[in-house]
């Protein structure tokens, strides 16, 4: 009888956490993998996030919960973006080559110039990043993390980030000057006004 | 470019964007998620270690979770039945079929499933208690049996099963059916009381020499 009460707690519990933190990670996923895998990673994810949720920072445990309303997604997401990060890892693992294809067709699809005429550039710069570079970087700019947040995801220290995601930085915005002063039909409005 | 500059354009590029996938179904997610595992306690220390694959598999997780059930409700049976076997076993020892009252017997939950095999002789040899009987009455959990052969043991013409666990879903019990029931220390088991054909009966009969 308890039991099963404290499984309908763990399963409300469970709910908001969901609520909260799917869609973020969805586009963790989307922006990482594609749509296909990501789904199915995502499936995973939660799984693990189900068997672990009384690891999750900021969220209580079961017999003392943080607070019986909503999670704040600052403190969870970044302990959930960990989580989705390792099963992605497992997932390119399991068929790596399979989906390094897959994406290299969907990032040229996505390289199509209806589609998003301007990006290749920063994608091939992205590419030139080392992975855990990248990774940083993205995190900063996509999922919008403070470099706090992103040690949390990566397992670095938040002095290694910021070394990190300093350096990458630069070599990014290098690499993109490079780029559009070696193409001068291309011309962007670099350095002049920002977009 | 600036950081600011450098930000923007990455975000302008954010695949996230530009993807036509559509947005997660959160609550299919969920129901999945929970219907897919089985054991939330194993498994926890394993970093970021999703089951082999598991798609989310509603089948089988269902029945996960009915096993977990069972097994407490049999605990909880199996102490309960204690005292009744008593009874029973003294009825065995004495020779006397009670006159006394019916036989009670209680039932580990999904003891009338109807997704168990076609009872034989052979595997219900094992329990003291076997007989043949047919429904009278059903009120609620409490199933009425006329015993019309004692296969193994013995007493009253009449036995009483508890069959509830307080879930509806596992009262297959009809009025006016035959069912072959088997039971040890006043406990029906798993798959312990089954419909019975004429020619399962049949088949009983012989193997016990009935």
């Amino acid at each position: 009888m308890t039991e099963q009460e404290a499984r309908r707690r763990q399963q409300a519990r469970f709910e908001r956490l969901a609520q909260v933190v799917v869609e973020p990670l969805h586009r963790y996923l989307l922006r990482r993998t594609s749509a296909d895998l990501a789904e199915d990673v995502l499936s995973d994810t939660m799984l693990v996030l189900w068997r672990r949720i009384d690891e999750v920072p900021g969220f209580g445990t079961a017999s003392m919960p943080a607070s019986a309303s909503d999670p704040d997604p600052d403190d969870v997401l970044p302990w959930c973006y960990g989580v989705a990060r390792g099963c992605l890892a497992n997932a390119g693992r399991a068929d790596g080559r399979r989906r390094r294809l897959v994406e290299r067709l969907i990032r040229t699809q996505q390289h199509l110039p209806a589609v998003a005429p301007d990006h290749s550039d920063l994608h091939a710069a992205l590419d030139a990043l080392g992975a855990l570079d990248r990774e940083v970087v993205r995190l900063w700019a996509w999922e919008g993390l403070a470099p706090r947040q992103i040690a949390e995801v990566t397992g670095l220290t938040s002095n290694a980030v910021s070394i990190r995601l300093h350096r990458a930085k630069t070599k990014l915005a290098a690499q993109l000057r490079r780029k559009d002063a070696g193409r001068p039909g291309h011309k962007t409005d670099e350095g002049r006004s920002s977009q | 470019m600036n950081d600011d500059e450098l930000l923007a354009r990455l975000k302008s590029a954010d695949p996230a964007l530009t993807t036509s996938a559509p947005p997660p179904d959160i609550a299919r997610l969920v129901e999945a998620t929970l219907n897919t595992d089985t054991d939330t306690d194993t498994d926890s220390n394993t970093d970021t270690a999703p089951a082999p694959t598991t798609r989310p598999a509603k089948a089988a997780a269902g029945r996960g979770r009915r096993q977990l059930l069972g097994l407490a409700a049999a605990a909880g049976l199996l102490l309960l039945g204690g005292g009744i076997a008593g009874g029973i076993m003294a009825n065995d020892g004495n020779g006397h079929p009670a006159s006394a009252g019916p036989l009670t017997l209680t039932s580990a939950s999904g003891s009338a499933g109807s997704k168990c095999v076609e009872p034989t002789p052979d595997r219900l040899r094992a329990y003291p208690t076997l007989f043949a009987g047919t429904v009278t009455s059903v009120k609620g959990a409490m199933v009425t049996f006329h015993v019309d052969y004692w296969l193994k043991g013995g007493g009253t013409g009449t036995v009483v099963l508890d069959s509830g666990v307080g879930e509806p879903e596992r009262l297959a019990f009809s009025a006016g059916e035959r069912y072959i029931v088997a039971a040890k220390d006043g406990v029906v088991p798993a798959c312990g009381a089954n419909w019975a054909s004429a020619d399962t009966l049949a088949n009983f009969l012989r193997a016990y020499g009935k």
